[in-house]
């Protein structure tokens, strides 16, 4: 079970919002009393919490950038006359029937 | 008179006769020469039928000699025959005949001039000509020479239209039509259609290369600006294939940077959605890319998906403890060591939850028993790395570290920390599991000594060998001689030829299995005397000796016991399995009892033939106390048989006598004289 998801808390969310949180949804009753109780007791013990926010929370905003970075110092390969020019394409000859392999 | 109207009846008759025989050319001058004399009606209707069937004979020669004009490609004569025998045959094909072979004449004309323009190199007026011969003929041949002509001339646009209406079917047309798309900027499409053309060609695997850049470099500046993540991993990953059919490392190294980043842009989205499945897939494709937070979001996928499928344990084993061990990902639980640890130790316990809902699957075993191990491995190496405070943080499974390449790293930090393990074994076994024969021992440690010996086999032929390979390839082949020689294989002892070394390099296991030796029952120890002696040839350490020894002796005494070999025997065998551990107890015990009974029965046999003092002599001789016990329990003995014997009483005084002066000679103050003289004195004189 997500307990963010039963609370609809944030994964930045205090206790008192997490209380809070819990009161909510035993009125909206989407999740049943014990499901609630559950998540809340789960996100009110430290190292419960950082149990489930390393479970239920992703984080690839660091390794998006430094990919970001590669792929720019990369690109600059293709900047230059050898792969950039396309002048310097002339037609061959080597499918025609006559052609001399 | 009479001559001449002769000569007319022959002429008929000869007409007559070629008509009839259907040779209408000759008949018809026949006919017209006696019909000028005669001027007849039937005459005259066979005249008309000889010529209509001349004028069939002629128009058919015609219409033969204008398919040989065909063959021979003479279109011009071919049509005078054709226009010539339509008049003689008044035949609708041949007018159709005809007006084909004259558009065939105008486009051989064309095609000609085309020819002409083009071995000329004026490709502008070849295209336009044979354009003007696709339009008269639909011909796609013309299509594609007008193409073709249009490339030449560089007016690619124009020659990328008409390709575009042909169904390019060979590879030339695929050739230049790719070739006018890569100039106009289309380079995409025309390496696609590039790629179906197999040639070893440089220079075309050069222009391919240039065409590849070009499209990528495209794509690279557009990649950003587009808002569908999906379109644009698409093309990526379509352009990843092209660099990869081209070994063109530059670009496939930035194109898998390209979709890897698209990945992750769709994953943020497909976790979201608590898309696990989906999101698994997208990993496999990343499998080789080595990040933190990969290894986090494997791990934490398969963890998600094992929750319903055992399956999915086998994948989240091989991630969960090195994601939870990694200095990076686990500096992110807490500043706090403590509580780190705690997080830690708590996210070990979900995944063994994990595991135990599906408590009966196979995959759940191999899970267990892949966290029993590796649990040990990491806390192992997390210890030795803090100690020797390397910045090593890179704490991993065997799994991950072969995946990843870390293997040699984590072999290095084991053999610089050797004295920080408990011991050779446990120095060795850490090893052993990140060694090239790191497979072969998780199967002999989860069970599967077979696979552990096939798995080991294949590493043995390559080289080159490391203490750590050298010592799984060992207790391998240690633990499956074990096996066979409980199934009673009988080439058994093949597979103890490098237990020697294995005992040598980690002394605890040979200490483990003498200990087990000497626990063993009848039916083992027999079973393995024959290795155990092998084993002390080899190397006759105190552990082997110890339990070479104690399974002779044992072995000895079985057989002894089954009367397989008598007391003379029982003492030699215990006596070589004392001089191979001089300390074994056991022997020394069971020795000291068989000589005691092999004297006894010297003794007992000199009785028996009333050699009573060489009897009392062996006896005084023995170094065993007990010798002399059982002699004079015989001694009793036959003073009983003596007095109930029914010997007269003479005889009795002089046995009883004889008795008397061999149990004197061997002890005067022995309980037995008292009672030798008693019955002497109670015969009296």
């Amino acid at each position: 079970m997500n307990p963010f998801k039963i609370l609809s808390i944030k994964r930045a969310a205090s206790n008192k919002e997490i209380i809070r949180a819990a009161a909510m949804a035993m009125r909206d009753r989407q999740y049943s009393a014990k499901e609630i109780a559950q998540a809340q007791k789960m996100l009110l013990d430290p190292v419960s919490r950082a149990c489930h926010e390393f479970l239920h929370f992703i984080d690839l905003a660091d390794t998006k950038e430094r990919l970001i970075q590669k792929i720019s110092e990369k690109s600059e390969y293709l900047g230059r006359p050898e792969t950039s020019d396309c002048h310097q394409l002339k037609y061959l000859t080597i499918f025609e029937k006559d052609h001399d392999h | 008179m009479a001559k001449k109207k002769n000569k007319i009846d022959t002429a008929l008759k000869r007409a007559e006769k070629l008509f009839k025989t259907g040779n209408f050319l000759l008949a018809e001058k026949n006919f017209e020469k006696v019909q000028k004399k005669l001027n007849n009606n039937t005459i005259a209707q066979k005249l008309e039928i000889c010529r209509k069937e001349t004028r069939i004979i002629k128009g058919k020669d015609l219409v033969k000699q204008g398919q040989k004009a065909v063959e021979k490609d003479n279109l011009p004569e071919a049509i005078v025959c054709f226009q010539r025998a339509e008049k003689l045959l008044n035949d609708p094909w041949l007018s159709d005949n005809v007006n084909e072979l004259q558009h065939k004449l105008i486009e051989h004309k064309i095609d000609a001039e085309a020819r002409e323009a083009e071995a000329s190199c004026d490709y502008t007026k070849a295209s336009d000509l044979y354009a003007r011969a696709w339009e008269r003929t639909s011909s796609q041949d013309f299509l594609l020479k007008s193409a073709l002509c249009l490339v030449k001339a560089g007016s690619y646009l124009q020659a990328a239209a008409l390709f575009d209406k042909s169904d390019l079917p060979d590879d030339n047309a695929l050739y230049y039509c790719g070739f006018a798309l890569a100039k106009i900027g289309k380079h995409h499409e025309a390496f696609k259609l590039w790629e179906k053309l197999d040639t070893p060609d440089k220079r075309f695997i050069e222009q391919k290369r240039l065409v590849l850049s070009l499209a990528c470099s495209e794509f690279y500046s557009t990649f950003k600006k587009e808002p569908d993540i999906n379109e644009v991993h698409h093309k990526a990953n379509d352009l990843l294939a092209m660099a990869n059919t081209l070994d063109y490392t530059e670009m496939i190294v930035m194109l898998e940077e390209i979709c890897t980043y698209c990945k992750l842009v769709l994953i943020e989205t497909l976790w979201e959605q608590e898309a696990f499945a989906d999101i698994a897939d997208f990993l496999l494709q990343m499998a080789h890319f080595n990040d933190p937070a990969i290894l986090a979001l494997n791990a934490k996928t398969y963890f998600h998906l094992s929750r319903e499928l055992s399956n999915f344990l086998e994948p989240m084993m091989a991630y969960w403890l090195t994601a939870l061990y990694s200095n990076e990902i686990s500096a992110g639980f807490s500043d706090n060591p403590d509580k780190r640890e705690k997080i830690q130790q708590r996210l070990i316990h979900f995944s063994e939850e994990q595991i135990n809902r599906h408590q009966n699957s196979r995959s759940a075993r191999y899970a267990t028993h892949y966290l029993t191990i590796e649990k040990k491995l990491l806390n192992d190496l997390s210890a030795v790395s803090r100690k020797h405070n390397q910045g090593f943080n890179q704490t991993c499974t065997p799994h991950y570290a072969s995946l990843f390449g870390f293997s040699d790293t984590i072999l290095d930090l084991i053999k610089q920390s050797k004295n920080d393990f408990k011991d050779p074994e446990h120095y060795l076994e850490t090893g052993g599991y990140y060694s090239r024969a790191g497979e072969g021992l998780y199967a002999l440690k989860t069970g599967n000594v077979k696979k552990a010996l096939a798995l080991v086999e294949t590493i043995e032929s390559s080289s080159p060998k490391d203490e750590f390979t050298d010592y799984v390839v060992r207790l391998v082949k240690f633990e499956f001689g074990q096996a066979a020689l409980e199934n009673n294989e009988k080439e058994y002892l093949q597979y103890f030829v490098l237990t020697p070394k294995l005992f040598e390099s980690a002394p605890t296991i040979e200490k483990r299995f003498s200990d087990k030796i000497l626990q063993y029952g009848d039916k083992q120890l027999l079973s393995h005397e024959k290795l155990l002696i092998f084993l002390h040839k080899e190397r006759p350490s105190d552990p082997i000796s110890e339990a070479c020894s104690f399974a002779m002796t044992q072995s000895a005494i079985i057989k002894y016991n089954q009367k397989k070999i008598n007391n003379k025997q029982l003492k030699t065998a215990i006596e070589k399995s004392i001089r191979i551990y001089p300390d074994n107890d056991f022997a020394l015990h069971t020795l000291e009892r068989t000589a005691i009974d092999l004297e006894t029965e010297i003794i007992f046999k000199a009785m028996n033939t009333h050699k009573l003092m060489k009897a009392a002599r062996l006896a005084r001789q023995s170094a065993y106390p007990e010798v002399c016990d059982r002699y004079f329990e015989f001694g009793e003995q036959m003073l009983e048989q003596i007095s109930t014997s029914g010997l007269d009483l003479i005889n009795q005084k002089i046995h009883l006598s004889d008795l008397l002066k061999a149990c004197m000679s061997l002890d005067p103050y022995h309980p037995v004289i008292d009672s030798i003289n008693e019955q002497l004195q109670f015969i009296g004189d």
